[in-house]
């Protein structure tokens, strides 16, 4: 058999573990990147057969098993273009990085479109053994549309790009660039204005409260109450607590559910039917102590009486 | 059933029975017994869930029944569906009505019925009769004021109180389990009326042992997670107090809001409920006695220094030093020295 003709026949084997181990490594990323906070979208694949084959053929790889490096590819798109440096950080704290490429600002190498966002190969161990590599792109959305449709224009077999397509591409960079650095901003603005961590924790609350409820409630209570009792939650590590919270509405569901279906048609506990009685809850739950503290500083303590009531435990 | 967590509680029905005042050895008022299940309101449904909550959020203690007594065999009967609630009510009311001694307070005694996580409940309210009063806006002369009315036999306030709470459910073996708030018994001297007399049934827990156990994870979690040695000292002398004052009942949550850093309660509870012991139990210091007398502190170097737990505020202080140590400094006129084995 031929070189290219051994490596498909061990590609076909093998790919079911790669599939695995693009799955293992992409379910890993998603949950590290949400304990952070960091807001993104993660996929992984193992190379489709047909594409290892052309792509052995189309570079001539003398040996395409060692020189297809992306058999394994996982792909990580970042809401905001900034969080790509916190990204790389991590995998770099989990991973064993055998190749590292920055090429946010490189648009052409070697006379050919180059490579957009953050490229890593890593090492998957199991224990000491190595299960094979994977290949990690770090993104942003938009570096990520600029990269599929550059590949669309410029990769078409036997088919050169003109002078002019370049230029268009050239142009598109630029205006990612743009895009991408306005985007930063914007967020940044946002999330430093005032009351936007309330506004994020009353969005929270409503997540999960609506699994149960479907009452309209009343916004600008939930922003009193919230910055009331912030001071009872983690604010410093405010993405930690979108977690616990989850977790706890997770765990607590049919409890929650029973709780709700009681007292859909009672209206005497106010705060019951307010999105923040999630967090209110969950801090029940946790440290029933310093929400009281806190609680009896502004709010009516009646109500935190009902609501510990009606939580039991 | 494993746990009983009041917040998954659901009340279906009740019967409500009028228990007059009464004083001993007096021809009292006969109590009102219900024929018929009262009629079904939303509101006091979810009124009597909190009011056992909050009841046992209070106090709660697993209670058994005391073996062939008339009340827990009914009680039984009703959780298996073989006899009418109505029937347990009046049978329960005039129990209570006849087996009341000395001057008693009047109230409600509710019966009433649900479930937990989907199992059947039933549950046994004393509630207190409370006076208030009502104001409604009106006209006088063309002009709005305000008329007030006096009421005498308020009872479903937010502020209602509960004199007792019990809840019975079944085991998995068809036995009866139950909880009850607020026992009065101490130790096992003294009967409560309510648990003991009324409805037959006693304590699950030994309180001596239960006791004990508060003792010893309490002081573990002193040990094992307060680091600051001046808090480690205030921390054990309120649990010396704690066991030594003349409660009937230790409860961890007021234990904990009255004596520790807001800090540490959370997980002085956790602590506590992770190594089993109860949320409340009666107190009973037979078993630790000695060892509540006094206090000691026990030095790297082999030092010990011992002082009656009632020794007065000022005469031994224990701080913090700057290099991780503990300083303990005693001031008092010295009475004597003397060498020991």
């Amino acid at each position: 058999m031929s070189v290219i003709a051994d490596a498909r026949a061990r590609f076909v084997t093998e790919r079911p573990a790669f599939v695995a181990i693009a799955d293992q490594v992409a379910e890993a990323i998603k949950k590290r990147t949400r304990s952070e906070g960091i807001a993104c979208s993660v996929g992984g694949r193992a190379k489709e057969v047909s594409s290892f084959v052309g792509k052995a053929l189309r570079k001539n790889y003398a040996d395409p098993w060692t020189q297809i490096t992306d058999k394994v590819g996982v792909r990580v798109t970042l809401d905001d273009p900034s969080d790509l440096g916190r990204v790389v950080d991590l995998i770099k704290s989990d991973y064993e990085v055998v190749e590292y490429q920055d090429k946010t600002h490189t648009l052409w190498e070697a006379d050919k479109i180059g490579y957009s966002g953050v490229h890593l190969q890593v090492v998957i161990r199991d224990g000491d053994d190595v299960r094979g590599e994977c290949e990690i792109q770090v993104r942003s959305a938009a570096q990520n549309l600029w990269s599929e449709m550059s590949h669309r224009l410029l990769y078409k077999p036997g088919v050169e790009p003109d002078d002019d397509t370049k230029r268009a591409l050239t142009r598109l960079a630029a205006l990612i660039e743009i895009f991408d650095e306005e985007v930063s901003r914007r967020v940044k603005q946002m999330t430093a204005a005032p009351g936007y961590q309330i506004e994020e924790l009353i969005n929270l609350a409503e997540s999960e409260f609506y699994k149960f409820s479907d009452k309209a409630y009343d916004r600008p209570l939930s922003r009193y109450v919230i910055s009331e009792i912030g001071p009872t939650l983690p604010s410093e590590q405010a993405h930690q607590y979108t977690t616990q919270l989850r977790a706890f509405v997770a765990g607590n569901e049919d409890k929650l559910a029973g709780i709700f279906r009681r007292y859909t048609e009672v209206d005497t506990v106010v705060l019951l039917h307010q999105p923040e009685s999630m967090i209110i809850f969950e801090r029940i739950a946790s440290d029933p102590f310093t929400l009281r503290e806190v609680w009896e500083r502004q709010l009516p303590v009646d109500e935190l009486d009902q609501l510990q009531a009606i939580w039991g435990d | 059933m494993a746990s009983f967590d009041p917040g998954r509680v659901e009340i279906a029905h009740w019967v409500i029975n009028e228990i007059p005042r009464t004083f001993r050895r007096q021809e009292g008022t006969p109590p009102t017994l219900s024929e018929a299940l009262s009629p079904y309101d939303v509101d006091v449904a979810r009124f009597f869930e909190r009011k056992i909550s909050e009841s046992f959020g209070r106090s709660r203690h697993e209670i058994q029944a005391i073996s062939d007594r008339a009340t827990p065999e009914s009680v039984l009967a009703r959780l298996r569906d073989e006899r009418s609630i109505v029937d347990l009510s009046v049978e329960l009311g005039r129990r209570l009505h006849d087996s009341q001694s000395g001057a008693m307070s009047g109230g409600l005694l509710v019966v009433t019925e649900g479930t937990h996580d989907g199992s059947p409940i039933l549950a046994v309210l004393k509630l207190e009769k409370e006076e208030g009063a009502r104001a409604a806006t009106t006209e006088v002369e063309g002009k709005t004021t305000y008329s007030v009315q006096y009421m005498r036999d308020l009872f479903l306030t937010g502020r209602t109180r509960v004199f007792k709470v019990a809840v019975f459910a079944l085991e998995g073996d068809g036995s009866l389990v139950g909880w009850v708030c607020d026992p009065q018994s101490k130790g096992t001297e003294v009967a409560d009326f309510f648990l003991e007399t009324f409805l037959e049934c006693e304590l699950t827990n030994d309180p001596k042992v239960a006791t004990r156990q508060f003792h010893a994870e309490a002081e573990k979690f002193i040990n094992d997670h307060i680091d600051d040695p001046e808090k480690k000292a205030r921390y054990e002398t309120a649990i010396i107090a704690e066991l030594n004052r003349y409660d009937a009942e230790v409860r961890l949550r007021p234990f904990a809001e009255g004596n520790l850093d807001v800090e540490d309660r959370s997980a002085f509870v956790q602590a506590m409920r992770d190594a089993g012991v109860a949320p409340s139990f009666v107190k009973d210091v037979d078993l630790i006695r000695s060892r509540i007398r006094r206090m000691q502190y026990e030095f790297e170097a082999g030092v010990k220094v011992s002082y009656p737990a009632d020794t007065p505020e000022g005469v031994v202080t224990v701080a913090g030093r700057g290099d991780g140590r503990t300083e303990l400094q005693v001031v008092d006129e010295l009475k004597n020295l003397h060498s020991r084995a």
